[in-house]
């Protein structure tokens, strides 16, 4: 019996390979969000977006910072947002770990989801703080830097970046 | 000379394939060039808006010649429900959509639009494989070569989706990564059945039909190299169209008499540049309060491409057989 076209496409071997090669990788990656999301979903701000495919694996998209170091992220400007490439829970405690520079030290820095604003204060050592969000439906962090300032400005090397916030480790847990 | 394929092919000399080959690779090589190596070169911008334009919408309206072709059009009217009712539906659906339902609607049916078109690519690439292989006279693909394009193409397209369409507005919004690491997985699959079925080439000894497979396979690779659209997408997406305006040069311009000739390709000119105008100016943001309708039926326009290139070129249905083989000697 002739089948309309569409409806043929399922007696072709060759679509049946490729579907079942889509559903193990949508099993495959629907299994390891749940693993990274409850032990610590963004291990280190180290990863390198260098090159798309770290990009496409990365989690997390960067706007207003500088490149990645060793230990983690300066922020580069008055604010440095973390784009999630996943849904964020419903209500989930937000702990940083980093530290500020120069004047930022000892002052408040506002992170932001979406409305929900709290100020952290970080030292010129590491520091690791927890914040709750709440019921918020977007997934950009933002940190708003108070006093943006080069290192250079102070006198203490050529960089012109304008740093404040040196992030090493941000991590989302949710609270059930 | 001989390779490790055994003795280059009579297909060496097929001009068919050698176009094929000059249309892919020079949209690819054009546009890398101008993104990465010569940025403010105007030959390079020149050449670029140029393949841009036949690339794009000229291929999509060439293949209105299948509606103005006496012998095309009579292999149409065997099936109206899907050559000329659809049609008509689709572009009064998509127009009403786009004109009255919400942002959230449009942003969807785009993404689907985006699928369909990558897809579409990927049908071609089988094709082109196809092709290949009755032209050097070897087997047909089997089924672990056909599986390996098309997984690639399923790659592609997940690998597309966070790049080029308005995802963030619709349900998979906050699924970027899951589609990404999807992409990766996918096509990387289609890597490992792209090697295990090398064997079987080596076995058929055409470097031709290697270079269309492996080509068919390593399409949508600049999708996982670069991060800007242009490099990621619009590589292999004009790629694309340029092939298909050489499948059209071959379906307009065989086995007719001089004049006959002549006058079938000044008409699939005309259809081509003329059709891309229209789905230039539809595209645009000059018609006021008909701009999100007319941009629905532009889409519509497209996906028509789409549905009857699924059909006119099914080599294993008798009708559209008969007809491509009057045009493509080799078939």
């Amino acid at each position: 019996m002739q089948l309309p076209y569409f409806l043929s496409s399922f007696r072709s071997t060759t679509n049946w390979v490729a579907f079942a090669v889509t559903c193990v990788a949508a099993l495959i990656v629907w299994l390891r969000p749940e693993v990274v999301l409850h032990e610590n979903y963004f291990l280190s701000l180290s990863t390198t977006q260098n090159s798309r495919l770290s990009e496409l694996l990365d989690p997390v998209t960067y706007a207003g910072f500088s490149s990645a170091e060793s230990w983690g992220r300066w922020s580069d400007g008055r604010v440095a947002r973390i784009l999630t490439k996943v849904r964020l829970p419903v209500v989930f405690d937000l702990e940083m770990t980093g530290q500020a520079f120069g004047p930022n030290a000892g002052v408040p820095i506002a992170v932001c989801v979406g409305d929900q604003c709290h100020d952290v204060v970080f030292g010129k050592a590491p520091t690791t703080l927890v914040r709750r969000f709440e019921e918020v439906d977007v997934r950009e962090i933002a940190f708003h830097i108070p006093h943006p300032t080069s290192p250079n400005s102070l006198g203490q090397n050529a960089d012109t970046r304008l740093l404040g916030l040196g992030l090493r480790g941000l991590k989302i847990e949710e609270v059930p | 000379m001989v390779s490790r394929f055994g003795e280059l092919e009579k297909a060496n000399g097929n001009p068919f394939l050698w176009a094929l080959l000059i249309a892919t690779a020079i949209p690819v090589l054009v546009i890398l060039a101008i993104q990465h190596v010569f940025p403010s070169s105007d030959g390079f911008q020149a050449l670029f808006v140029a393949i841009l334009f036949l690339g794009s919408g000229a291929h999509v309206a060439s293949s209105s010649f299948f509606y103005w072709d006496p012998d095309a059009r009579s292999m149409l009217s065997q099936s109206p429900t899907r050559y000329f009712v659809a049609p008509i539906v689709i572009i009064v659906t998509l127009s009403a959509l786009f004109a009255f339902g919400s942002s959230e609607v449009r942003a969807s049916l785009t993404v689907l639009y985006f699928i369909w078109q990558t897809h579409h690519y990927t049908r071609q690439n089988l094709g082109i494989l196809s092709f290949a292989s009755r032209a050097t006279q070897t087997a047909p693909p089997s089924v672990l070569e056909q599986s390996a394009v098309l997984t690639a193409g399923v790659g592609g397209v997940l690998g597309m989706i966070t790049l080029q369409t308005p995802y963030a507005s619709t349900v998979l919004d906050g699924y970027a990564w899951e589609i990404n690491a999807m992409a990766v997985l996918v096509y990387g699959a289609a890597g490992v059945l792209l090697l295990v079925s090398i064997p079987n080439q080596l076995k058929e000894r055409s470097i031709w039909r290697f270079l269309f497979f492996v080509l068919g396979v390593v399409f949508y690779l600049p999708t996982f190299l670069f991060k800007d659209v242009i490099s990621a997408i619009l590589t292999y997406a004009i790629a694309h169209g340029i092939q298909y305006l050489v499948f059209m040069f071959y379906v307009a311009g065989r086995n007719h008499s001089t004049a006959s000739l002549q006058r079938r390709l000044v008409t699939l000119s005309i259809l081509t540049l003329g059709g891309a105008a229209l789905l230039e100016f539809m595209q645009r943001s000059i018609w006021g309060s008909l701009n999100e309708a007319i941009f629905g039926a532009y889409l519509a326009l497209v996906i028509t491409h789409f549905i009857v290139d699924a059909g006119v070129w099914r080599l294993r249905e008798a009708t559209p057989r008969a007809y491509m083989r009057e045009r493509f000697r080799f078939l």
